[in-house]
């Protein structure tokens, strides 16, 4: 049960993170926010290191690329600062969602797995129910500035 | 327009997870987590410089805002913990589950200064659909 609990927590805590850095871009800036969040982001994980004394585990040969990660964080963390106050938090979290999911899917068909029947099937059932949800929301009064 | 960013960011996002899961690899969470830091500090200071942006007004600032940065690696300590125990689906069923949750809730009271957007009770359906496509997805 406790670690049922610590995964939706998880969830909620990138949410947070994504509305906190938005309402400091707000204060001093986007770029600036991402910075901040990187300075804290390293020093927590600097702390975490040396609490959980895992040293320095680095295996040699690591290719260029697989460096590129924190460059798309950057990219992420600034383009999330941007778009939270301007679209409905909800409909962001799900659009990510499904463009992950379907990119990750392609991704892994393009590296040479297959794509099960099951992630088709969930697949198709996600964007019929996004669409339903997308036209009601166009109908919606409420969300006429957000959507 | 927006719709298209919230789009672009799930796309580089799977990229992230794929090129940071092998960097993960190699190292092992903790100085993974290091080396994206350092990489994505090193990023934006030079989006910084070139983009002669100031930083002032730190100190004016609630000190929770910058939380940010620290909940973003707890998620993936937090995560990391659940792996072992629930499995890779079930633990990112679940941090789906508490996204979508947290998200509904802060919409509806408009918290954290965000718009207050009541929930509109039509969308339960399309939710529920969403939610089943979710489920089949994630245990095959």
């Amino acid at each position: 049960m406790l670690y049922i609990i610590l995964a939706i927590v998880s969830g909620l805590s990138i949410i947070l993170s994504r509305i906190l850095n938005a309402n400091l871009a707000i204060k001093i800036g986007m770029y600036q926010s991402t910075f901040m969040n990187y300075v804290w982001g390293l020093l927590t994980s600097i702390i975490l290191l040396l609490f959980m004394q895992s040293g320095f585990n680095v295996t040699k040969g690591i290719p260029f690329w697989a460096y590129l990660g924190g460059m798309m964080g950057v990219i992420v963390v600034t383009l999330s600062s941007y778009i939270t106050h301007r679209i409905s938090n909800f409909n962001l979290t799900l659009l990510i969602f499904v463009s992950q999911s379907v990119t990750a899917a392609i991704i892994d068909f393009l590296l040479g797995s297959t794509i099960s029947t099951s992630k088709i099937i969930g697949g198709v059932a996600i964007i019929i129910g996004l669409t339903v949800n997308i036209i009601i929301d166009h109908n919606d009064p409420a969300m006429e500035k957000t959507v | 327009m927006n719709n298209l960013i919230a789009a672009i960011i799930g796309f580089i996002v799977a990229f992230m997870v794929l090129v940071n899961g092998i960097l993960t690899g190699y190292t092992d969470l903790y100085m993974s987590s290091i080396i994206i830091h350092i990489v994505g500090l090193v990023c934006i200071t030079i989006v910084i410089i070139v983009g002669k942006h100031k930083i002032k007004n730190l100190k004016a600032v609630p000190l929770f805002l910058y939380a940010g940065g620290i909940l973003g690696v707890s998620n993936v300590v937090l995560s990391n913990l659940c792996f072992t125990e629930l499995g890779v689906s079930l633990t990112l069923a679940l941090g789906q589950v508490g996204q979508f949750l947290a998200s509904a809730v802060i919409d509806h009271y408009g918290l954290l200064g965000l718009k207050k957007i009541p929930f509109n009770k039509k969308k339960i359906w399309g939710l529920l659909i969403v939610s089943i496509g979710i489920i089949i997805m994630m245990f095959e």
